[in-house]
């Protein structure tokens, strides 16, 4: 039994090791296939790091949502009182809680961000409106922040009232588009994958198809001629995701410098990750077993005609 | 033992090849199989060898009908069977030992085991010293040696050679039918396609004449190693 496992896993190595000469034989049609799968690989990869950093940023935001409501400097019935205002606003089972901004206070920290401070000094009065900051007691549910915003417009001292996730709304949708043209891509290139290596088999088959008759005749097992063009298949995924998780990460490299500063820009804190040991073993681990899955299906439909009829 | 009960065998293109072939190869026999080009002798011998499938009739090898093996059973079917073909088959990238050792490979034999054997089989048909050498550096008489240790080297209970001597001259031929006859005596059931009728007379045997798929002619099938040779 244990003399059976030796002879199997001896024979096992011995075809790893056949293979691998094999490949090293035809190193630029080994390396192009190799290329072709890792960059098949890589393209959804990139993609897929991109959107789930986007994710993870408006996951964080979607923490505080918040209703700017800007204020009337008077109505008819005369000057708004904003600290009254405010409480207006909190007897509103809706609102949580009210925070309010005046129109110094939110000069100052205008021009503190924008970097426009002797364009603000120059002018001659304040034009920003007093702001109340309304946080919704109905949390994360869009909808109702909307819902809520209108409402509040509505109110004679209420100048306009703007739910400020609205573009929030729209990057989520965006997302989930970018999200599913992700999974199309990977399913595309996984097919692409199969195709590859079902081509680079069969083209090993005919290249070897006198070896394989003579196997055949002395005996050889149908799992026996398979095996060296399992090894073909597994061997190519496995280098090509390898290969695509070094060009992965050189890719987000170079975008991590750019889309930094443009963050800043932004005042956001955006930053791309890398693709993690976790991830980029499950993807390693599906091509191959993709690979070998090609490779089968090539070779039992080339074994059909060994068959005797 | 090898036994056919009216065999015919039609190829796809519907062609007869055999026509209800009916014989009886008994363990140890040394048999040609004789007929013209074209007479049906490399299809007899596929029908053994499960290369292709009997359209109708049995073949018997020793307890097996072989129309009822699929899979796995017809490569271990055929591992029990050694062959030699006119071309020999050889690999051109693999060394000689490399050739003959390709039968116990494919049975999972153990390396060191493996190369004993083969250079076992290897001694008897003379080339030891050229078990390193690219089977395309040695001459059609060495090559087909060669093809005759890797049909011996499994240990096979039958040798089936397809018109070994062929491309051989004379002098070849009778060395490498002197090799079969050695083999025959240690018990293999031996069959031998030749068209070489110098060969028939010269040898003491049974002989199964085909012509156009028809069985003309049977005689008596004597153990060589009993009855004497050459
Ligand atoms: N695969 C095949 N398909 C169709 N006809 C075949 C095939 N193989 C052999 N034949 C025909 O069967 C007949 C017997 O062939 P074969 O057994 O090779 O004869 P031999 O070996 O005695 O020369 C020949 O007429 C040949 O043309
Ligand atoms: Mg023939």
């Amino acid at each position: 039994m244990f003399e059976a496992l030796k002879v199997w896993l001896v024979r096992h190595l011995q075809v790893l090791f056949e293979t691998l000469g094999r490949l090293w034989q035809t190193p630029v049609a080994s390396l192009m296939t190799t290329l072709v799968i890792a960059i098949a690989i890589a393209l959804p990869l990139v993609l897929y790091q991109i959107v789930l950093s986007v994710d993870r940023l408006s996951a964080g935001w979607q923490g505080a949502p918040q209703i700017s409501v800007f204020l009337k400097i008077e109505t008819s019935e005369g000057a708004v009182d904003p600290l009254e205002a405010g409480q207006t606003l909190l007897q509103n089972p809706k609102v949580e809680d009210v925070q309010y901004i005046s129109p110094e206070e939110g000069l100052s920290t205008f021009s503190e961000m924008s970097g426009f401070q002797s364009a603000i000094e120059a002018l001659p009065e304040n034009p920003l409106p007093p702001l109340l900051v309304v946080f919704p007691a109905t949390g994360n549910d869009n909808t109702a922040s909307s819902e809520l915003a209108d409402q509040l417009s509505e109110l004679p001292f209420v100048d306009t009232a703007v739910y400020d996730q609205q573009w929030l709304h729209r990057l989520t949708a965006m997302v989930n588009v970018v999200k599913r043209a992700v999974i199309v891509l990977a399913l595309l290139m996984g097919a692409g994958i199969l195709l590859v290596i079902s081509n680079t088999v069969r083209l090993g088959i005919t290249n070897r198809a006198g070896e394989i008759e003579i196997i055949d005749q002395v005996g050889g097992t149908k799992s026996f001629i398979r095996r060296p063009f399992l090894y073909i298949g597994a061997i190519q995924c496995l280098f090509g995701a390898l290969l695509a998780w070094l060009i992965t990460s050189l890719t987000l490299f170079l975008l991590v410098k750019p889309v930094a500063k443009l963050a800043e820009l932004y005042q956001s804190s955006f930053v791309i990750g890398y693709v993690g040991f976790a991830v980029a073993g499950a993807v390693a681990l599906s091509v191959t077993v993709l690979g070998i899955l090609a490779a089968r299906v090539t070779v039992d439909r080339y074994l059909v005609r060994l068959r005797p009829s | 033992m090898i036994r056919f009960s009216q065999v015919s065998k039609r190829y796809p293109n519907g062609h007869d090849a055999l026509s209800d072939i009916s014989f009886l190869l008994p363990k140890g026999s040394f048999t040609f199989l004789t007929g013209h080009s074209g007479a049906g002798k490399s299809t007899l011998l596929k029908l053994i060898t499960l290369t292709e499938l009997a359209s109708r009739g049995q073949v018997l090898v020793g307890e097996k009908n072989l129309s009822k093996l699929s899979g796995n059973k017809i490569a271990a079917h055929r591992r029990t069977i050694g062959s030699v073909f006119q071309d020999h088959k050889l690999l051109e990238d693999r060394t000689v030992e490399d050739n003959v050792a390709l039968p116990l490979v494919v049975s999972g034999v153990e390396h060191k085991e493996t190369h004993r054997r083969v250079r076992a089989a290897l001694d008897k048909v003379g080339l030891l010293n050229k078990a390193k050498r690219y089977p395309i550096t040695l001459s059609g008489g060495e090559q087909q040696r060669v093809g005759i240790a890797r049909a011996v080297v499994g240990r096979p209970q039958i040798l089936l050679a397809d018109e070994p001597t062929g491309n051989l001259d004379p002098t070849l031929a009778d060395e490498i039918m002197q090799l079969f006859l050695n083999f025959n005596q240690i018990d293999i059931t031996v069959l031998i396609a030749t068209h070489d009728y110098r060969q028939l007379n010269r040898f003491n045997c049974g002989v199964i004449s085909l012509s156009n798929g028809r069985l003309v002619n049977q005689s008596d099938i004597t153990h060589v190693a009993e009855g004497g040779h050459v």
